[in-house]
């Protein structure tokens, strides 16, 4: 569907090989086009009467590594985050990890990610870095774990069920302003993906910095997504995924529709709550009710796809 | 950003370390690529040496909108 340089035959199977990536995990229902969310505290259930024609997962910003108070066991609540993936009562057909997989980006962080991602039950798992992911090689290390079968510096797309997916990487380089940048080449990337498309495909796209101006004083935005957007204008579904932010958030502009994913790790402020998004301790008791995981869900007939937002269990 | 902004003087030949006293690991990076710290996680540092007088602007790539300057005088 997108031309004989689409990668995703063999990311998708590589990635499934190598395992799963996990943050926060979001499902998506996928109806028609747009994606219809629900905050649920409640398990599940799949209320339409026609099976979904794909149903995946989004998980984000684990930060395996970090050690602070707001969460000295990421790695526990990110194990839990994957039973809770692996116990929505069906098998996503594929989760997607949408950044900040570890802390620091060693090594030693990189391997025990990918180890925990191999206990998701999927097919296929795929990810986008964060900026955690590459603080100091520009994501050398994050695409020796997670690049096969990328392109550039780590973007690609693929297709299941009738659905367009395109995964981006806007975490290499920042404006003046500190947002992320997609840069030249990831954007012509874009318009030729899209381009053989006809226009009632529904379109999502992940990336771990928000596509939206959430809050640019900082950095939670992408200074030239409106380029990116730009080529998807004619379409008449399109739902973007993000991470980095470690809160529930939803935006619409036009045929457009984003979506802040929460974390399995620790909770940051809301916008412009402080001088800094520092990583926030909840009293005790109260730090799984922040993190939690993301189901969706796509109907064919239907406009829109479906989220449905869980708190941590 | 003022609260995350700032500006050091120091002579050519100077080196210049930085340690991170948060709990959010940080980097010191340059915007003109001359120099680019590992991520420091807490109490960690990074250390530099200015040979050559200019003005050099640095972010943390983690936090881009965190910015300095280290103004290096002949």
């Amino acid at each position: 569907m997108t031309g004989e340089r689409d990668p995703q035959g063999m990311s998708r199977r590589q990635l499934i090989r190598h395992s799963a990536w996990f943050g926060s995990a979001v499902v998506l229902t996928v109806v028609g086009g747009e994606v219809i969310s629900h905050i649920a505290g409640s398990t599940p259930t799949s209320s339409q009467a026609t099976r979904p024609a794909l149903r995946f997962a989004q998980i984000s910003d684990s930060h395996i590594g970090f050690s602070g108070g707001a969460n000295p066991n990421v790695a526990g609540t990110f194990g839990e985050a994957i039973n809770q993936v692996n116990s929505l009562g069906y098998t996503p057909d594929f989760v997607i990890h949408t950044g900040d997989l570890t802390h620091l980006a060693s090594p030693a962080q990189f391997d025990q990610v990918k180890q925990m991602l191999t206990g998701l039950n999927t097919p296929h798992v795929f990810t986008v870095p964060g900026e955690h992911d590459s603080v100091d090689d520009a994501g050398q290390k994050y695409r020796q774990v997670f690049g096969a079968g990328t392109r550039g510096d780590g973007w690609y797309s693929f297709d299941v069920a009738g659905v367009h997916f395109i995964a981006l990487v806007n975490t290499l380089s920042f404006s003046q302003m500190g947002g992320g940048r997609l840069g030249t080449d990831q954007l012509d990337f874009i318009e030729k993906d899209v381009a053989p498309l006809s226009s009632d495909t529904p379109i999502v796209v992940f990336s771990h910095i928000p596509l939206f101006a959430m809050y640019p004083g900082w950095g939670w935005g992408t200074d030239d997504a409106t380029q990116a957007l730009s080529y998807l204008k004619r379409f008449s579904s399109v739902t973007c995924l993000n991470g980095h932010v470690h809160q529930l958030f939803s935006k619409t502009e036009g045929n457009v529709t984003f979506y802040s994913a929460t974390t399995t790790a620790y909770p940051l402020p809301h916008p412009g709550d402080g001088p800094a998004p520092k990583p926030i301790t909840l009293p005790a008791g109260q730090l799984h009710d922040a993190l939690g995981v993301r189901e969706v869900t796509y109907t064919k007939g239907q406009q829109a796809l479906a989220l449905k937002d869980q708190k941590l269990q | 950003m003022p609260v995350y902004w700032y500006l050091s003087a120091v002579p050519v030949g100077a080196t210049v370390t930085w340690t991170n006293q948060d709990e959010e690991p940080h980097t010191i990076a340059a915007k003109d690529g001359s120099f680019h710290g590992p991520g420091m996680d807490t109490h960690g540092t990074y250390s530099f040496t200015f040979t050559k007088p200019g003005t050099y602007d640095y972010i943390c790539s983690i936090h881009p909108f965190m910015t300095g300057t280290v103004v290096v005088t002949g």
